[in-house]
């Protein structure tokens, strides 16, 4: 179980990391992405579309490196869960955008969207349970948690 | 003291120093778990801060006043260089910024409602406008009517209103206001005319005359826009040329890094 986690930390968090650095170059490209899904304030999405690309890194990099698993993976199922949200709103309201997850957000054709509207929500419901895993089953083997906060060592005498 | 005295006595020390130790360690966790979280909270801030988080500072009328403007006729003007000449400026002029003798041109093609003109705009306005009072390039911003919506319009006639009733100065703001107030494409209800009349005034410009001209809905200025373009062959916008060259680029932003290169920061 514990492997298990650790091989799903390393899987999510380095998409989380892939999606995040392709951003942070370009802010108001990623502001460009978050408009696109004409779903937030427009007040918020400048906000966002800055603050976004730094999260993905930051619960990317806790991921890997295994540090405060259970919160990262918390703030990564709850992304996911927006971006869920979001990619079913704009196929819902027949909107055809990219949808912006790895750079390269805005206006595409309907058919180009309806094509990838599947995959993209398929992936973010796979991304989501691995998060869900990890805040369930947070302690994962070569992970820095283990190495700052060691459990405490059972005695033999308790027993299992 | 008995023997069970001298064993008990030892008990409790000993708890003692278990309980001592745990609180200890409680508080080395503690101390440990802050210190990790200021370390990641500064530097998520720190990269926040740097990519301009907080938002683009709007433009100040200092700023605004720094910026060489002035309004070129746009009728007969080549299509892919700026007009250099007041001599046709009718009803129908352009926003122009910097000095005519600055060495980079620049035209931009763009539509108040189009999503990457709001990420080109947002991406080189501040570069751009630094290095127009620098004397280092030439814009003429040339927007048009592309996008159906009745939006696109409208911005169109109230920043034609802002251009001929006020100042180019005070146009400038307002073309750029516009830029950071842009409603989604699909929004089910955009600015009105009074709307856009008082973000006019918010940036020092005539709020009546913006919404009279909005009111009215004259398609000159429009007209002579969306011919510019035509004869220009604008693809699409935002559509930008420099010294009659286009720019090309993998996004707005790209296209913005790209022209900053060119004109040397």
């Amino acid at each position: 179980m514990r492997w298990a986690g650790t091989l799903l930390r390393l899987v999510v968090g380095g998409v989380w990391i892939a999606a995040g650095v392709i951003k942070l170059p370009t802010p108001e490209a990623s502001v460009t992405a978050v408009r696109a899904y004409q779903l937030l304030p427009l007040g918020a999405t400048n906000f966002i579309g800055h603050l976004l690309p730094i999260l993905e890194v930051a619960v990317g990099v806790l991921l890997v490196l295994g540090l405060f698993t259970r919160a990262a993976a918390l703030v990564s199922a709850l992304l996911q869960v927006a971006f869920i949200v979001g990619i079913s709103s704009v196929w819902i309201r027949h909107i055809p955008i990219n949808c912006g997850c790895f750079g390269d957000g805005g206006a595409t054709s309907w058919a180009q969207a309806r094509s990838s509207y599947p995959w993209e929500l398929a992936r973010d419901t796979g991304l989501l349970l691995a998060s869900a895993f990890l805040v369930v089953w947070a302690r994962t083997r070569v992970a820095l948690d283990g190495f700052l906060f060691p459990e405490p060592t059972r005695s033999p005498a308790r027993g299992e | 003291m008995s023997k069970t005295g001298r064993e008990e006595g030892r008990r409790e020390r000993a708890a003692a120093i278990q309980a001592e130790q745990a609180r200890s360690e409680r508080n080395r966790k503690l101390a440990l778990y802050g210190a990790v979280v200021v370390v990641l909270a500064v530097i998520a801030a720190a990269v926040f801060w740097y990519s301009g988080g907080s938002g683009s500072s709007p433009t100040t009328a200092a700023d605004a006043a720094k910026v060489p403007a002035r309004a070129v006729g746009m009728s007969g003007a080549p299509a892919t260089t700026i007009a250099t000449t007041d001599a046709n400026a009718g009803s129908t002029p352009n926003l122009v910024i910097g000095k005519a003798s600055a060495p980079t041109k620049v035209v931009v093609y763009e539509d108040f409602l189009c999503p990457y003109c709001r990420e080109f705009e947002e991406a080189s306005r501040d570069f751009l406008h630094a290095a127009a009072e620098q004397g280092k390039v030439e814009v003429e911003y040339r927007p048009f009517h592309l996008l159906p919506e009745q939006y696109s319009l409208d911005a169109l006639n109230a920043f034609s209103a802002v251009l001929t009733k006020s100042s180019p100065s005070v146009a400038l703001r307002f073309h750029d206001l516009l830029y950071d107030k842009q409603p989604y494409e699909q929004a089910s209800s955009f600015p009105d005319a009074s709307k856009l009349a008082s973000w006019a005034k918010s940036v020092g410009g005539d709020s009546s005359a913006v919404e009279d001209a909005v009111n009215a809905n004259d398609p000159a200025f429009a007209k002579a826009a969306d011919a510019l373009s035509t004869a220009a062959k604008v693809p699409g916008t935002p559509t930008i040329f420099v010294n009659g060259q286009t720019l090309s680029g993998s996004s707005p932003t790209d296209m913005a890094n790209k022209l900053q290169t060119m004109i040397g920061k």
